[in-house]
């Protein structure tokens, strides 16, 4: 019955394009802090030429992708495709009475949403590239790398947002746990700060989990930090974190689909 | 042919206090559905009444696969509406009256185009049933505007076009008419006897609106407090327990027509105007037979009770012409033609 399910990916994108401020807000917001970003990594680097094994270049490098990476992301949020406001809004009923499961559209419309986030990092990326922010790959496998890397990196951020979200199906409002979640997503992340500046036994830890897997890791295979040679540990943890995070979004969606709660009358 | 069947399905809701007064708040229950039965054959339209709580929607949840039922059975064209949720997903369609299933910030016409992917259609079905839903609804006008730009009744009518684009076997409507104005609630009505018509759809109509139920249901299940209180045709729920209709009679100046007459109760006479009840039993035909009879008549009025009058008197807790609670549910009437 199921025709062309693949084409619920269009609906994040097509939703952000029919709003031009909304674009154009994503654009201010993304070149503001990609060039408040270099500007603090540089003035950091004003007195030395390299700190934890990374000069300037490599420093405002990361920087811009790991902002890239963040703030794309979090802009798409705002077209508000959530089960939290499909609950308050009482629509959520609508995702369980059509042909196509709660859990399949709602992964559709994330390929939507990560398609849509890429195209800014892609975006910023070449920009940075004409300003000199960004340092080209030091090679082709660098590149494909870290590629591959941010693939992965997109589907462990999706099941983490979405694992919060589905928090709503108990708990109704989500806000609490989003703030905790958004809090621990930057610090551990190593959008803010790389995460090798953490102290050693703790960066150990961080770089394992799943947060660091959405942004550090492809970023670092990007900046040099993780050389190709290195890169089949991280890569491996990303590839552990998806099936992981697959495994616990699909039992919690199963538990959820009995938890329905549809508001008022 | 069983469209919707319900058998002996209770549903309970547990409510918690808030997190500081648990303790202190004993948890309470609130019996929503309570050993409910009831089939719809394919082709019938029903009306689902009740008050404000009567778990009416709650039916409707069960019906729709929404809500698990505590105990108790449900079935929508043999498949278990929960467990099958996909597949049952195939032959309903639901509108929720003022909820939307439209994507908000994209064009209606968009919406239209997920759900065709959603459901599979072919490019040349979908345009001939949205040229089709565009002539009953007047789509066009309207249909690429963004949701979020649409007035109530212009959702509304892409709401309802949305639910039976994929033409649904079964149809549960919750209050699909509410907040609407005349001309639009006219042009739902209109579409909806269009769809009864076809003799395909089962149609579960859920409402406080007496009008609509009046238009468009021949049969009426009506619930209080989680139990069925009456199941039966419109006809049978006015006249139920003896309720009849009153017959304003005009007489003929000195024409001496009839003042007493048997099957009727003289109400009311003022000059030339009798006001009569009918007895039980007494047809509106035969009674104007007997008037036309006796001569001295210049004009008849006959007016039914209304379906309003009796939900109110029911609402109000009188039971009694139902049978008193708990209500032995009557044979569920013939499907309509």
């Amino acid at each position: 019955m199921t025709g062309a399910v693949h084409r619920l990916a269009r609906i994040a994108p097509l939703a952000e394009c029919m709003r031009g401020t909304r674009l154009a807000t994503t654009g201010f917001v993304v070149v503001t802090q990609v060039l408040l970003y270099a500007e603090l990594w540089r003035a950091l680097y004003a007195h030395t030429a390299e700190v934890a094994g990374l000069d300037v270049r490599q420093a405002v490098s990361y920087s811009t992708l790991a902002t890239l990476a963040t703030t794309a992301r979090a802009m798409r949020g705002a077209t508000g495709e959530s089960v939290k406001t499909r609950i308050l809004d009482g629509s959520i009923a609508y995702w369980f009475l059509r042909p196509v499961s709660a859990r399949r559209y709602r992964a559709w419309y994330g390929v939507g949403e990560a398609l849509y986030s890429s195209a800014w990092v892609a975006a910023g990326l070449a920009l940075g590239l004409v300003l000199g922010l960004v340092a080209p790959p030091a090679s082709a496998a660098v590149a494909a790398l870290s590629a591959v890397s941010f693939g992965l990196g997109l589907v462990v951020l999706y099941y983490l947002t979405l694992l919060i979200d589905l928090v709503a199906f108990w708990t109704v409002s989500t806000e609490g746990v989003t703030r905790f979640y958004e809090f621990v997503q930057a610090l551990l992340s190593g959008a803010l700060i790389p995460l090798w500046f953490l102290p050693g036994p703790l960066a150990a830890v961080v770089t394992r989990l799943p947060f660091a897997a959405g942004v550090s890791t492809p970023v670092s295979l990007y900046a040099g930090r993780i050389a190709p040679a290195g890169a089949a540990g991280p890569l491996a943890v990303q590839v552990g974190w998806c099936l992981v995070l697959a495994v616990l979004t699909a039992a919690v969606w199963r538990r959820a689909g009995r938890r329905l709660v549809v508001l008022g009358g | 042919m069983t469209a919707i069947e319900v058998r002996e399905v209770s549903k309970r809701f547990r409510l918690r206090g808030p997190l500081l007064r648990r303790g202190r708040q004993p948890r309470r229950e609130t019996v929503a559905l309570d050993r409910v039965s009831l089939e719809i054959g394919a082709g019938e339209f029903v009306g689902l009444l009740g008050q404000n709580g009567a778990g009416k929607s709650t039916l409707v949840r069960v019906m729709t696969g929404l809500l698990v039922p505590d105990s108790g059975t449900v079935r929508v064209l043999g498949l278990d509406p929960n467990r099958d949720q996909v597949r049952n997903a195939a032959n309903i369609g639901v509108t929720f009256g003022q909820r939307t299933q439209l994507w908000w910030d994209l064009r209606a016409r968009d919406s239209f185009g997920i759900l065709r992917d959603m459901y599979g259609l072919p490019e040349p079905v979908f345009v001939r049933r949205m040229r089709e839903l565009d002539d009953v609804l007047g789509l066009s006008g309207f249909w690429d505007t963004q949701a979020r730009h649409l007035s109530l009744g212009q959702r509304v009518r892409c709401d309802l076009a949305a639910a039976v684009l994929h033409r649904p076997l079964v149809l549960f409507l919750d209050e699909p008419t509410i907040g609407l104005d005349v001309l639009v609630r006219s042009q739902v009505r209109a579409m909806l006897a269009d769809l009864a018509r076809t003799g395909d759809h089962a149609i579960v109509l859920t409402t406080h609106d007496v009008d609509d139920v009046e238009a468009l249901c021949p049969r009426i299940v009506l619930i209080d407090r989680g139990r069925p209180l009456f199941d039966g045709t419109l006809a049978d729920l006015t006249g139920i327990g003896g309720r009849s209709g009153t017959v304003t009679v005009e007489l003929t100046a000195g024409g001496g027509g009839p003042v007493r007459l048997p099957g009727a109760r003289l109400l009311e006479l003022d000059g030339v105007r009798a006001t009569y009840a009918l007895d039980p039993g007494v047809g509106q035909e035969e009674f104007a037979a007997r008037l036309l009879g006796a001569g001295g008549v210049r004009s008849i009025d006959f007016e039914g009770v209304r379906l309003e009058d009796v939900l109110r008197s029911v609402y109000a807790g009188d039971h009694s012409r139902l049978g008193g609670p708990p209500a032995p549910v009557l044979p569920a009437a013939p499907a309509p033609p």
